[in-house]
């Protein structure tokens, strides 16, 4: 997303604090319903974990340095599908989450085959007209869609005889949903395919330069991203029981782009920590819903600036600082320890790059 | 000696700025070829047509006897050509580490799907990735410096850096566009032995574009000039300063270098 | 019937045109010199239709005075909120744009907080409707075209004749050779950012007494605005006139045919067309 985020200078420690903070936040997921009996936190608890599926699809196409401003749009295009497939067809949970997914992998192939060359500006601006084209789409197909009516009615998640009628139960299944996709964001993000993720968002010329495709990089990204906001829509379908085409247009891509850019573009826990902190917003500030969104608009100015990294990266920042002030003493012999590292690497200099003896054919 | 890389007749226009004017030169397997020109010769105009940065506007690039003219630069990395930038070029925000680590994804073959199932296929990957951005390290001397945001680094170590890039892909062809800019004249000294040691070890070939005369004439086994865009000479060091078209181009600002 | 029915939507066309090249042309400029797409520009339209009530309804000063207090008003706060925000992210367009966004989010709700959802109206400038034979103008249009015109015609000499406006363009045509001609392009950022601002401002306060101003009033002409950029090539002033004027036809005369979704779901496809294949625009260079 930006070209600035090539990953961080992650001694062991702070990755590790990353990883305890990632978990942290799952077990804060799971534990939330627990805390009370109020189906308030439930509800909160289920919203957690479906920001946190757009968002980590979101945050994977934002590694890969794009900004996407049609994710919303995926995630309705996902819902939609879901839910006519239920109601027209009867089709089984698991048959609409895979129809769902291969629908937005296929329309983000080809808007990313036609697209991806272009220049991040261009990309960005194809992604917001495709938004409002597919919420136009909805409105207007209502033979499809129900219009602006939107589809009501759409039953609970029916899984192998299973009925997950109760709001615990669908809360199972939205969290089984978020880990797994943290855990598949995670992965990606650590292997190989990750760095070249990086490489591509930092310098995508230099990335092509050695040997990584950076159209092809991108495309991966935006079909996952894109996929995955997909597969949680049709969870999100379900869980509403209503969805209507204004619910996914510019505005819920800008609330996923602020969960990203809080929680952080470069950590694979940063989106589960933007969900985390961001979707009880709304709910706290109730009555003022343009005071929620002015708080988003300051995250968006303040947070690039001040926290490039986002939250992710900030504990881990903070963590290694603390990590150096407590550890008073050691901390104290660690840089002569490298010290003695670099003298013995200015040795290598030394004996690698100027030989004493020989001096430089290049003088005549 | 086979030839490597062979360029034929290439030209290149911007608007009507002919950067490139059929111009052909070839590399030998092995061999040390050097580049030179005044500013706006043309030279990195060649190198990047030669690695797929841009496209040439007519000729032909064949390397390996295969024509990669056209092919995107990540591919003729691939095939085993790598080139550094004029200007510093490095992964600034990452550490030296993840450089290298980047360049050297290359030649290690990763399945995605096995990555997405278990982390087993990907965690030999790193371990194959990490042995051998630490030997690389330790060959251009930055092993101390790996945990290190490369931005952070001193410009001689960057530069230093950006060669460390493109031989982490393992090229049979390395292209340098003006690596000792800059350097002050022991650092010269330094990367000219470095180079060669390269060269040695790993049976390199080299396009070598420098303003540097002595670092050419000390490295090069030939010596490619250019001026506007068109080749005037294509001899070995020694015989290059009595070409009168090389000193007809260089009169002047780099006529000292020749004395 | 049919024919005259045509020839008054063109008419309108044009003028709606007019302003869709206000909008334009400081969206352009602000992209030309930053390369940032500015998410914030619709609601600088907003603020200069509730500059424009503040001036001229509360204030009971004469409209044209009214006009140009938005104008000065929002050049200034445009260029303080590029030196403040922006800075930090020149030559790093995506996070450019997230800013952006973020800015507009702000100014909208703020507003929104301010001044609550509902449309405020303005009293009319002038009054009364202008014939030419079957043609029939109302006569507060005709006056917002023709200051529309004022402004364009002001614009284009500033652009063309003032130094400040030739290092404008110097800039938005190559920055580095204008820097190596001895312009400050530094000053380039905030003024180009806020004569862009400005540009809208007065876009927003032309169009305040033909319709009401709310908060929300930005975000069409923002799309207008990027439509018409990506139709007419971005950075590129003569591609905007270009695609204001087709753009302000095709919306009026698309209006009696099509009906009014498909005609919006239309311009959408015609931008992503024209972005996948000749993604400069019409009159852009082919230099990507
Ligand atoms: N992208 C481009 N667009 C337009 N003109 C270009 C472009 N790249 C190079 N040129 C022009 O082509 C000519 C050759 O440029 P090139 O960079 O190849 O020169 P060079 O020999 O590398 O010079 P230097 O020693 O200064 O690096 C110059 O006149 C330059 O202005
Ligand atoms: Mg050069």
């Amino acid at each position: 997303m930006s070209n600035g985020v090539g990953s961080r200078p992650a001694p062991g420690r702070a990755r590790q604090v990353g990883r305890v903070l990632g978990v942290v936040a799952l077990v804060v997921l799971a534990a939330l319903p627990g805390l009370s009996s109020n189906s308030f936190y439930l509800h909160l608890a289920i919203l957690i974990c479906l920001n946190t599926i757009f968002a980590c699809g979101l945050g994977l196409i934002a590694r890969a340095g794009q900004l996407s401003l049609c994710h919303g749009a995926f995630v309705g295009v996902g819902a939609y599908a879901g839910a006519v497939l239920g109601l027209k067809l009867a089709a089984p949970f698991w048959f609409e989450v895979a129809a769902a997914t291969l629908l937005c992998a296929a329309l983000a192939a080809l808007l990313g085959r036609a697209i991806l060359g272009l220049r991040g500006v261009y990309f960005t601006l194809v992604t917001f007209a495709f938004g409002e084209a597919v919420r136009l789409l909805l409105l207007d197909w209502s033979w499809f869609s129900g219009g602006a009516n939107g589809l009501a009615g759409i039953g609970p998640v029916r899984l192998g005889g299973f009925v997950f009628a109760s709001r615990f139960s669908f809360y199972l299944v939205a969290l089984l949903g978020a880990a797994g996709i943290v855990l598949l964001l995670r992965t990606l993000l650590r292997s190989p395919v990750g760095r070249a993720f990086g490489a591509v968002a930092e310098n995508a010329a230099l990335a092509e330069g050695v040997g990584i495709s950076a159209r092809r990089v991108r495309m991966l990204a935006f079909v996952l991203g894109s996929a995955s906001a997909g597969a949680g829509g049709v969870l999100l379908a379900h869980y509403l029981g209503y969805i209507s085409p204004e619910a996914f247009g510019f505005p819920l891509s800008v609330t996923l782009i602020t969960m990203v850019v809080l929680g952080g573009r470069t950590s694979w826990a940063g989106p589960l920590l933007g969900a985390l902190f961001l979707t009880p917003l709304p709910e706290l500030l109730r009555r003022t819903e343009e005071l929620q969104h002015i708080l988003h608009g300051l995250i968006l100015i303040l947070i690039p600036r001040l926290l490039p990294q986002g939250l992710a990266g900030a504990v881990g920042a903070a963590a290694a600082i603390a990590n150096k002030a407590l550890a008073g003493g050691p901390a104290e012999k660690k840089p002569t320890a490298q010290q003695d590292a670099c003298s013995a690497c200015r040795g290598v200099e030394k004996t690698a790059l100027a030989p004493p003896a020989k001096r430089s054919p290049a003088i005549e | 000696m086979g030839t490597l890389l062979e360029v034929r007749r290439v030209s290149r226009f911007f608007g009507g700025l002919a950067a490139l004017a059929e111009v052909s030169l070839s590399v030998g397997e092995g061999e040390v070829v050097g580049l030179i020109g005044p500013n706006g010769a043309g030279k990195t105009t060649a190198l990047s047509i030669i690695s797929g940065f841009l496209r040439p506007s007519a000729g032909s690039v064949r390397y390996c006897d295969r024509e990669i003219a056209g092919l995107p630069a990540w591919q003729i990395t691939r095939l085993g050509v790598a080139r550094t930038f004029q200007a510093t070029t490095v992964f600034a925000g990452a550490t030296v580490f993840d450089n290298l680590a980047r360049a050297a994804l290359v030649r290690a073959s990763y399945p995605l799907f096995g990555q997405l199932v278990g982390s087993h296929a990907s965690r030999a990957v790193e371990k194959t990735v990490r042995a051998k951005v630490e030997a690389l390290a330790e060959e251009f001397a930055l092993s101390c410096w790996l945990s290190r945001p490369a931005g952070s680094l001193s410009y001689g170590h960057q530069k230093r850096l950006g060669v460390a890039l493109a031989l982490a892909t393992e090229p049979q062809l390395l292209l340098l566009d003006e690596p000792v800019a800059g350097l002050n004249p022991q650092e010269c000294t330094e990367f000219a032995t470095l180079l060669k040691r390269l060269q040695q070890n790993r049976s390199l070939s080299l396009l070598l574009v420098e303003h540097h005369i002595q670092f050419v004439t000390g490295l090069c086994q030939r010596v490619v000039a250019l001026d506007h865009g068109r080749k005037i000479a294509d001899a070995p060091p020694a015989e290059l300063v009595s070409n009168p078209a090389v000193v007809e181009a260089y009169l002047g600002s780099e006529d000292d270098d020749f004395a | 019937m049919a024919g005259s029915l045509a020839a008054q939507s063109l008419v309108s066309g044009l003028l709606v045109g007019m302003l869709y090249l206000l909008m334009a042309l400081g969206f352009s400029l602000v992209f030309g010199v930053m390369k940032v797409v500015n998410f914030a520009h619709g609601e600088f339209y907003m603020l200069g239709g509730f500059g424009l009530y503040l001036c001229f309804a509360w204030l009971e000063l004469p409209f044209a005075v009214s006009v140009a207090l938005v104008f000065g008003a929002a050049v200034v706060v445009g260029a303080a909120l590029e030196h403040a925000v922006l800075r930090p992210f020149r030559g790093d367009p995506l996070n450019g744009m997230v800013v952006t966004i973020g800015l507009a989010l702000v100014l909208q709700n703020g507003a929104l907080w301010i001044f609550g959802p509902n449309p405020l109206s303005l009293p009319s400038v002038v009054s009364g409707a202008w014939r030419l034979g079957p043609l029939v103008v109302a006569a507060s249009r005709l006056y917002a075209a023709a200051f529309s015109l004022v402004v364009l015609a002001g614009f284009f000499c500033f652009l063309r004749y003032s130094a400040a406006g030739r290092a404008l363009r110097a800039v938005v045509e190559d920055e580095e050779i204008a820097r190596l001609q001895g312009i400050r392009a530094g000053l380039a950022y905030p003024w180009g950012f806020g004569l862009g601002t400005g540009l809208a401002a007065i876009a927003g306060a032309l169009m305040a007494p033909l319709f009401s101003v709310s908060p929300f009033v930005g975000d069409t002409p923002l799309l207008k605005a990027f439509i018409v950029v990506i139709l007419g090539g971005f950075g590129s002033l003569p591609g905007a006139v270009l695609g204001s004027l087709i753009l302000g036809v095709t919306d009026s005369v698309a209006g009696i045919y099509l009906s009014a979704s498909v005609a919006d779901i239309l311009q959408f496809v015609m931008v992503i067309l024209v972005l996948i294949f000749r993604p400069t625009g019409l009159l852009g260079g082919s230099d990507i």
